[in-house]
């Protein structure tokens, strides 16, 4: 069976001996072999159970004021607007509209705020200074924070005091801060959605309980320690490595110069290519399913007592992983058979390492629609977070299903460039070349 | 064009190998530093912060580079044509070795001094440490292009070096490719000289192949 054949070529190949030794260590390195070591416990009363976020705009309101007047008096605002981290310095202008937001905020003068916060005189240019950094704000007794300047502390013993006004309400705040948001470009901890990250309260037994309760119910466990060892296995190498192998096998059949003679064999293209990429996913997801199962059987043992689901690492093996594996491998097969060069590990490269740096700011939580590899990272500390995992679950089906859809559409297109090959109306990068040549011999002949 | 067989034409192979050779890694390398801009602040950043892009985007230029040395070799049509050439084939990878490791570093110094028209606090330091990692981590795929004969396999380890650390952090010490992002730049040192030992083992290994074949 060419299945099997196209397999055993694959898994004795040295390539493969390297993908899985590549496997090996990246998922030894985040610690999948000794989840053991993070066993959930049942939340007993009178401990102390973590955090939660809430919309508590009697902590937002000041706790975020006092953010964006450090950030304004310092010129410097840090925000993340697609993930990566950003400094943002605004111009003359839009500092004096952010002075109006917080003139609405605080209902201090716009003028006196650029004056006294951000050392600016309106309408005098090149009097942009900065007097005064995040060191010299401090509370008060009142929530209102005072900021001073050194040099106005030297001069003066009079400090200004900023605080939100008495009368605000907190839909108007967040759309005052709405607004600092869109002057920043978007992704600042102002955001609408962000504001939230500023409201911290303890959570109460019942609520730990309640979330132990959900981890046992819903995830039986061992679904919390596979979706775990989805977002290490998906991040680090499963993204990244089956693109190799794809390349790899597709630049064999020119490097052992058989691919005339495999074009005329009566196999179709489609089966031929399908039957390659079929061999290429089985062979990438062997190590994978054998490692989460050795990952996940390290914890049976101690939830005596529990019903535990022994599939869960297939199921994720298959809903998270799989997707993903497609992706790469269609990636590397479509590039290598259009290009005939290995140009598809620099395009699956860059994005996978995209994809890992957005994920700095999202991987407790990361299941938009186009990343590559979903995250999904608080572990055992946070009861595996199953709650915002259930709630998010329809955005990770689209994510995983859009993945497998653009894998099988790129595979669909790697058929139709083979058999255009075949039947030599197709090139790969004769195009590419025959124009550089042109170009050559335009510059050649120009010499001459 | 005629050579003297005693006067080995360094100039006019570097300049055929980057008209024939080199010209897609340079695009993809320069290609990595326009787009970093565009995902990362590379403005108003203080020493630490700016290590942040130099260190985790601009420094893969040197795997973007330096693995390919050994590719158009490890296609035996041009290995045989090559080696019955009086040119030596292992000065001719010292060359190619040579002007990758200057276009790598050159790119970072580009962008460092981009960085600091853009009002970034980065020193010569943070460039030499950017080039530390690229020299590294391009090396690692030479040795390997080298040990497997196959470049495309030479790009496997740099990635999940770089993969691992991410997932490690400063766990791996002294080969920790982020270091300058916490302000500590000694593991630099230790980076470049592995670099050198592993660009010098790759060179080695690949004439030795040759001699023994």
């Amino acid at each position: 069976m060419l299945l099997l054949q196209e397999i055993k070529k694959i898994v004795k190949s040295i390539p493969y001996m390297i993908f899985v030794a590549a496997v090996v260590i990246g998922l030894f390195s985040q610690g999948v072999f000794r989840f053991q070591d993070d066993l959930l416990e049942e939340p007993q009363p009178g401990g102390s159970y973590g955090y939660k976020h809430e919309e508590i705009a009697e902590q937002i309101m000041p706790a975020a004021l006092r953010d964006l007047l450090t950030e304004f008096s310092n010129n410097n605002y840090t925000t993340y607007p697609i993930g990566f981290i950003k400094h943002v310095k605004l111009s003359e202008s839009k500092q004096e509209k952010m002075a109006e937001i917080l003139s609405g905020i605080t209902g201090n003068d716009k003028d006196r705020i650029l004056q006294e916060a951000a050392g600016i005189t309106p309408g005098a240019s090149g009097n942009y200074t900065f007097q005064i950094g995040g060191d010299g704000m401090q509370q008060d007794g009142n929530g209102g924070f005072t900021i001073g300047s050194d040099e106005k502390q030297q001069n003066s013993p009079e400090k200004m005091a900023f605080a939100v006004r008495d009368d605000m309400d907190y839909a108007r705040f967040k759309e005052l801060m709405g607004q600092a948001d869109d002057l920043l470009g978007g992704g600042s901890n102002y955001a609408v959605d962000s504001l939230i990250g500023y409201g911290t309260v303890p959570l109460t037994y019942e609520e730990a309980k309640e979330r132990y309760d959900l981890a046992i119910s819903s995830d039986k466990v061992t679904g919390g320690y596979a979706r775990l060892f989805s977002d290490y296995a998906g991040v680090m190498v499963l993204s990244i490595l089956p693109v190799f192998l794809a390349v790899i096998l597709g630049m064999k059949d020119r490097r052992v110069k058989m691919e005339a003679l495999i074009y005329t064999k009566k196999i179709s293209a489609a089966k031929l290519t399908f039957i390659r990429y079929l061999a290429l996913v089985i062979a990438a997801m062997l190590p994978v399913i054998l490692i989460s199962y050795i990952s996940n059987m390290m914890v049976w043992s101690s939830y005596p007592g529990i019903q535990l689901d022994y599939l869960a690492p297939l199921k994720y093996d298959f809903g998270w992983l799989l997707p993903s594996v497609m992706i790469s491998t269609a990636i590397g097969m479509f590039l290598t058979e259009l290009t005939g060069t290995p140009i598809a590990v620099a395009v699956q490269g860059l994005w996978w390492m995209f994809d890992v740096n957005l994920g700095i700011k999202s991987v407790s939580s990361g299941y938009a629609l186009l990343r590559l590899a979903p995250r999904h990272n608080a572990g055992a500390d946070s009861l595996f977070r199953t709650q915002d995992y259930l709630d998010h679950f329809g955005d990770l089906v689209q994510n995983r299903l859009l993945m497998a859809g653009i894998a099988l559409a790129l595979i669909l297109l790697t058929i139709l460039i083979y058999e255009s090959k075949r039947k030599g109306k197709f090139g790969g990068n004769a195009i590419f070349k025959k124009a550089v040549s042109s170009i050559r011999d335009r510059k050649n002949k120009s010499q001459a | 064009m005629q050579f003297s067989k005693k006067r080995f034409p360094v100039l006019e192979i570097a300049k055929i190998n980057l008209r024939h050779n080199a010209p897609l890694s340079i695009a993809v390398a320069v290609l990595l530093c326009l787009v970093t801009p565009l995902l990362i602040g590379t403005a108003n950043l203080d020493r630490n912060s700016a290590a942040m892009p130099l260190e985790m985007f601009v420094s893969l230029v040197g795997v973007v580079l330096l693995t390919p040395i050994f590719q158009p070799e490890q296609n035996e049509e041009i290995d045989d044509l090559v080696s019955s050439k009086y040119c030596s084939t292992a000065k001719v990878h010292l060359i190619r070795t040579v002007y990758s490791a200057g276009i790598a570093a050159l790119l970072i110094c580009v962008f460092t001094v981009s960085m600091k028209l853009q009002s970034c606090d980065v020193t010569p330091v943070l460039a030499l440490g950017a080039i530390a990692d690229a020299l590294f981590l391009g090396s690692m795929g030479m040795l390997t292009s080298a040990l497997t004969g196959n470049t495309v396999i030479g790009y496997m380890p740099p990635l999940l070096y770089y993969a691992l650390n991410i997932g490690m952090g400063p766990k791996l010490g002294s080969l920790y490719l982020f270091s300058m992002v916490t302000g500590s730049y000694t593991a630099k040192l230790w980076l470049f000289l592995a670099g050198l030992l592993m660009m010098a083992a790759a060179l080695f290994y690949q004439r030795l192949r040759k001699r023994m074949a």
